[in-house]
């Protein structure tokens, strides 16, 4: 199934049409936003489109949940209250409304969804091609920490290392590497199957925190590299901590648009005193849908 | 001669009547079953595996006897080509056709057929939803079960007066 069919299919029929119409711009499309009392818009190669002559009821939205939900609410109970899916084909869909929280303050439901946003996965295979040599010495990964802003690639980057650095290369002959895939984003799991081409060594845990999926991986699987997506809190930096103790290559990825800044936030102190990573990314928007790399040594040097 | 003839067609005629009545009477409680352990199964994919409505039916169709699982696979490829606007819909297209001369009462067949109209997020709703459902399915096919039993008892008492009466009216 290619992305004009898996993001059809999730589309009220009536609005199915407009996909048929954008050919090869399909391939730049990075997000559709539906909102009730609104026109249907969508963003390709970061330009706005807005689709004259629709504007979206709550039956469409209905609709579009109906399909996001395989027509069973029950079962995505977990995806609706944390607010965002992972749909075949690694697609993520966010959905806002209105949230019902339980006694004890917590999401219990949300209902009345009225906001949709579908950002559409690009997998593009051999993109970190020639960023990942400069992340290898001697057979082993340089403990790596991708950076930049959000909607710059930092999950295509790392989807496409973790696939290098698992089926290896010239200078490296590969090595088990097991992801904890929280957002379902990096190997797009859809009924356990990983829908992106994550390599031949890879594990992936999905749908759960960072912070247990790694000890989780450690203790089962005996990783070489572990990778994550998106480190943020400082359970995360712990248990990234504790993987790399045990002689884990460490691959991961957070929000900042320089190493000198990421590494100042607090839950990342640690890390940065413990010298953890040995090379930073920063990705960039160059122009359009392409994005810029540079990398970082331990010292913050390029090189 | 004609009149032994004439008892043994009256009695032949209502014995095969009888016995059309038995068979729909235990072809309702097969199908009352049958439905029962349908959603039984659909109760387990769904509470036990946490699957979709579509994954249950198809992973459920793999445990039925043939007419359901061709009923279930159906159900299953509507909702995966986007060809319904919602499960209720394809479940009421397949399940009206599953359901053809099934002997079932109106009753049942609407419960079957309309078992999905109303759809939650709560999944311990579902679960009781689908016990009381196969609950009642239960207590139908048993309820029948009882009601054959004392139309048998009735309708061989009734056979047989009737057989006397017709040989004195005739004799």
């Amino acid at each position: 199934m290619n992305i004009a069919e898996e993001i059809r299919l999730l589309l009220p029929k009536d609005y199915r049409y407009i996909l048929d119409n954008l050919d090869k711009r399909l391939l730049s499309l990075q997000e559709i936003r539906i909102r009730v009392g609104s026109p249907f818009r969508m963003r390709i190669a970061n330009v706005e489109y807005i689709i004259d002559g629709h504007i979206v009821t709550g039956a469409d939205v209905e609709e579009i949940i109906r399909y996001l939900c395989e027509y069973s609410l029950f079962a995505y109970s977990e995806e609706l209250k944390q607010g965002f899916f992972t749909v075949k084909g690694g697609h993520r869909v966010g959905v806002a409304g209105v949230v019902v929280l339980d006694t004890n303050q917590l999401i219990k439901h949300v209902r009345d969804i009225r906001f949709v946003n579908i950002r559409i996965a690009h997998e593009i295979i051999g993109i970190s091609d020639l960023l990942v040599r400069k992340l290898v010495e001697k057979n082993r990964l340089l403990n790596t920490l991708i950076i930049a802003p959000p909607c710059c690639g930092k999950t295509t980057y790392l989807r496409d290392i973790i696939r290098n650095l698992s089926d290896g290369f010239e200078q490296y002959s590969g090595d088990n590497v097991a992801v904890v895939d929280e957002r379902c984003e990096i190997a797009g799991e859809y009924m356990g199957i990983p829908q992106n081409r994550i390599g031949s060594r890879t594990d992936v845990i999905s749908a759960c925190p960072k912070s247990i999926g790694i000890m989780m991986l450690l203790r089962a699987m005996a990783p070489g590299i572990i990778a994550v997506d998106e480190i943020g809190g400082k359970e995360d930096a712990d248990a990234l901590l504790r993987a790399s103790y045990s002689g884990c290559r460490i691959l991961a990825s957070a929000h900042g648009v320089s190493p000198s800044e990421t590494m100042k936030k607090e839950n990342f102190i640690t890390l940065e005193r413990e010298h953890l990573f040995e090379r930073y990314v920063v990705l960039e928007h160059k122009e359009r849908e392409h994005f810029a790399s540079r990398v970082y040594n331990a010292d913050y040097e390029i090189c | 001669m004609l009149k032994v003839m004439g008892i043994l067609l009256i009695l032949v005629g209502v014995v095969g009547m009888g016995a059309c009545e038995k068979r729909r009477m235990e072809r309702q409680i097969e199908w009352l079953k049958r439905l029962s352990n349908l959603l039984d199964l659909l109760k387990e994919e769904i509470t036990f595996s946490n699957k979709t409505l579509p994954e249950a039916c198809y992973r459920a169709a793999m445990k039925c006897p043939e007419e359901e699982k061709r009923m279930l696979e159906k159900v299953y490829i509507d909702c995966t080509k986007g060809n319904c606007e919602s499960f209720a819909n394809a479940w009421k297209q397949e399940c009206e056709q599953l359901l053809i001369g099934k002997a079932l009462e109106k009753t049942q067949e609407q419960e079957i057929i309309r078992f999905f109209d109303d759809s939650g997020w709560d999944l311990r709703v579902w679960e009781s939803t689908f016990e009381r459902q196969c609950e009642r399915f239960r207590k139908n096919a048993e309820e029948c079960q009882s009601v054959k039993a004392q139309k048998l008892k009735m309708f061989i008492s009734l056979t047989s007066l009737a057989g006397f009466a017709v040989i004195i009216l005739l004799w």
